[in-house]
């Protein structure tokens, strides 16, 4: 489904992405770890064509991902979140997830300034589809509350939200763990998985919580310092020498 | 208190979404149509009438620099030009022969479109750099004009009447003015001064419902995917982006938008002058249309009115008003106080000095403007008596990084 080869990216001397290649297989849960610095955010960045790579390839479903710009990667099936929770703090949860239906809306800007009849039908079809989000992640007692307000946890779970109300068939989750209680976090584990069975999206995944990663994931890739040091399933990887080493310091 | 049942997604999407709103537009609006005609009745002098147009007028523009400055976030410091360039165009047009009703859709159009051009460069900058841009543009703008010698340089231009003895504003307004007022048939001054009121109560309609259109379009583009989009862009222009917004196209129509509107507000602000001239348009008017803005509180479309609102009855109505009550409290022999309170209110540009601190209370108060002061009494209200003054305040609040800016 995703494919990435090769992928480099250097912000001056420095390689932040250095040679890394992977798949994602349709309906998978990949997971990218790694300590911190080792570029897995960049790789997420990368793919939303936020940083434009110096050298690689990527692809998806067949595309090439460098001929679509940072706005249209919502267009062809993929979604992210951030690690840094970025949702529009001065608007509604509902809100927020609406503009998550913005590459669904075909209807044009003088359209929607005299809200013609067709708008409005469009913006029924959105909220229909919005509400089902919202039924899925047990979003309804924030729907019409201020970003701004809500607690971070629940912040987490709206991103995930507007992510999935653009209906992609790629999840890319950055860090979707970090900053949440335990059981939050058990919370999220169902939903990940959920989002693959019941929804039947990829999820490719940024994580540091170990016990998130080893309940979910299908396969993960390890980094360290812009380069992969090992692919496969969370025992193979974790026990890994490289990984270990990566982690704890090579033994002297 | 209240309490409200929704039942269908309608009730979110609707324009008026209960009864409440209904009644309140409802009352404006009847409240702004029937003003003018308390004025005829009872006497008020044309200048009062020309500060209420200048309301108008201001809450037009500053609606539109709302939708820049408020929903999409992009300051601009230059404004004003668009104010002017409304002003210029309709007038250009006019003198070219295109009939009155024809210019007045098309400067708007062609403002906006060139509005929307000149962003798509200038938009890759932001913050700073931004507004100093839409300074300079302006600045450029003005002495544009002042070359420009078929509209009269450096010296401007007189405007015609708002509306003239064939116009159907006249028929309309003529008898109901004539009936209210004072004035002698047989008199050819009293004609005459009834046919410039007529202009005048037209010119105010014309703005209202001008108004009336624009308070229209923002709430459009509120519950629209447009406006939804806009404030993505202001939230965070990162995830924008990946929710598939192409962020140079939509700051770019939003500027075209806002200049659209200034142009509108400008073509009456020429007829409510009587004049144009490249200096009534200047740096001042885009930072005070700026001021007005966050006043009335940024991201709302009260806050455009509210804004403008307090600007004009401040300074042109309020202190004026004031120094003429204590002048002529001094002349009947009001002593020693009123002679010092006469000299205080005649002071030059007091309102001016009171609206800048007023602007600093309320940056330092009510950071979310006088809308923000609105909603907390519209709750007192609602939900009398349960109303704490903890409702609005922020639970928690969360650093952002500047991790991807």
């Amino acid at each position: 489904m995703l494919s990435v080869k090769e992928l480099s990216i250097q912000f001056g001397g420095l390689k932040a992405v250095d040679g890394v290649s992977f798949d994602v297989n349709p309906g998978e849960i990949f997971t990218i770890i790694g300590p911190n610095g080792a570029g897995k955010t960049t790789v997420f960045n990368l793919l939303s064509r936020i940083y434009e790579p110096t050298a690689g390839e990527m692809s998806f479903n067949g595309t090439s991902l460098l001929d679509i710009p940072a706005h249209g990667i919502a267009g062809i099936g993929i979604a992210r979140t951030f690690q840094n929770i970025e949702l529009f703090d001065h608007a509604t949860v509902l809100q927020n997830l609406l503009v998550g239906r913005t590459c669904h809306g075909k209807t044009s800007f003088v359209e929607d300034l005299f809200f013609l009849p067709h708008v409005k039908q469009a913006e029924r079809k959105h909220r229909r589809a919005v509400e089902e989000t919202i039924d899925f992640l047990e979003l309804a007692p924030y729907r019409d509350q201020m970003v701004a307000n809500l607690p971070y946890g629940v912040r987490k779970i709206v991103e995930i939200g507007r992510a999935l109300a653009t209906q992609p068939d790629l999840l890319l989750l950055d860090e979707p763990a970090s900053g949440l209680s335990s059981e939050e976090t058990s919370d999220l584990a169902f939903w990940v998985s959920d989002i693959r069975k019941i929804l039947g999206i990829t999820v490719l995944m940024v994580e540091h919580d170990m016990s998130l990663v080893r309940r979910v994931s299908d396969r993960v890739l390890a980094m360290s310092e812009g380069r992969s040091l090992a692919m496969g399933t969370v025992e193979e990887v974790t026990s890994d020498e490289k990984v270990i080493s990566a982690y704890l310091g090579a033994a002297s | 208190m209240k309490f409200l049942f929704k039942q269908s997604y309608d009730d979110d999407i609707k324009l008026l979404k209960h009864s409440g709103y209904i009644r309140a537009s409802a009352f404006f609006f009847l409240l702004a149509a029937l003003l003018p005609i308390y004025f005829m009745w009872a006497g008020v002098d044309a200048t009062t009438l020309k500060h209420v147009i200048h309301i108008l007028i201001l809450s037009i523009c500053a609606s539109g620099l709302m939708i820049l400055t408020g929903f999409t976030g992009q300051v601009s410091l230059g404004h004003g030009a668009f104010f002017a360039l409304g002003a210029y165009g309709m007038h250009f047009l006019l003198k070219m022969g295109v009939p009155w009703h024809f210019s007045f859709f098309l400067t708007p159009l062609i403002i906006g479109l060139f509005g929307y051009i000149i962003a798509r460069p200038t938009l890759r900058m932001s913050g700073v750099t931004l507004a100093i841009t839409t300074l300079l543009f302006m600045l450029f703008i003005e002495q544009a004009f002042k070359q420009w010698g078929v509209m009269g340089g450096g010296n401007g231009f007189k405007t015609p009447k708002f509306s003239d003895k064939e116009s159907w504003f006249f028929f309309v307004f003529q008898p109901i003015a004539a009936a209210l007022t004072d004035h002698d048939p047989e008199n050819r001054r009293d004609v005459l001064l009834l046919a410039r009121s007529a202009s005048k109560y037209a010119l105010y309609y014309g703005a209202l419902l001008t108004l009336v259109f624009v308070i229209w379009i923002m709430n459009n583009l509120v519950r629209s995917r447009l406006g939804r989009t806009l404030i993505a862009i202001r939230d965070s222009e990162v995830s924008a982006r990946s929710m598939g917004v192409h962020l140079n196209h939509y700051k770019s129509l939003s500027m075209g938008l806002s200049a659209a509107i200034g142009a509108l507000a400008g073509i009456f602000n020429s007829y409510n002058d009587g004049f144009v001239s490249p200096e009534s348009v200047n740096f001042i008017t885009s930072i005070v249309l700026l001021l007005i803005v966050v006043v009335g509180g940024l991201g709302s479309i009260h806050g455009a009115i509210f804004g403008a609102i307090t600007y004009v009855f401040l300074r042109e109505i309020l202190f004026p008003e004031l120094a003429d009550f204590f002048q002529a409290w001094a002349n009947n022999g009001g002593g020693q106080v009123a002679e010092s309170l006469a000299w205080f209110f005649n002071i030059g540009g007091l309102g001016d000095i009171f609206f800048a601190a007023l602007v600093l209370l309320i940056l330092f108060y009510e950071p979310l403007g006088l809308y923000a002061r609105w909603k907390k009494t519209e709750a007192f209200f609602q939900t009398f008596p349960f109303y704490r003054a903890g409702t609005f305040k922020r639970q928690r609040s969360y650093n952002k990084t500047e991790r991807l800016k």
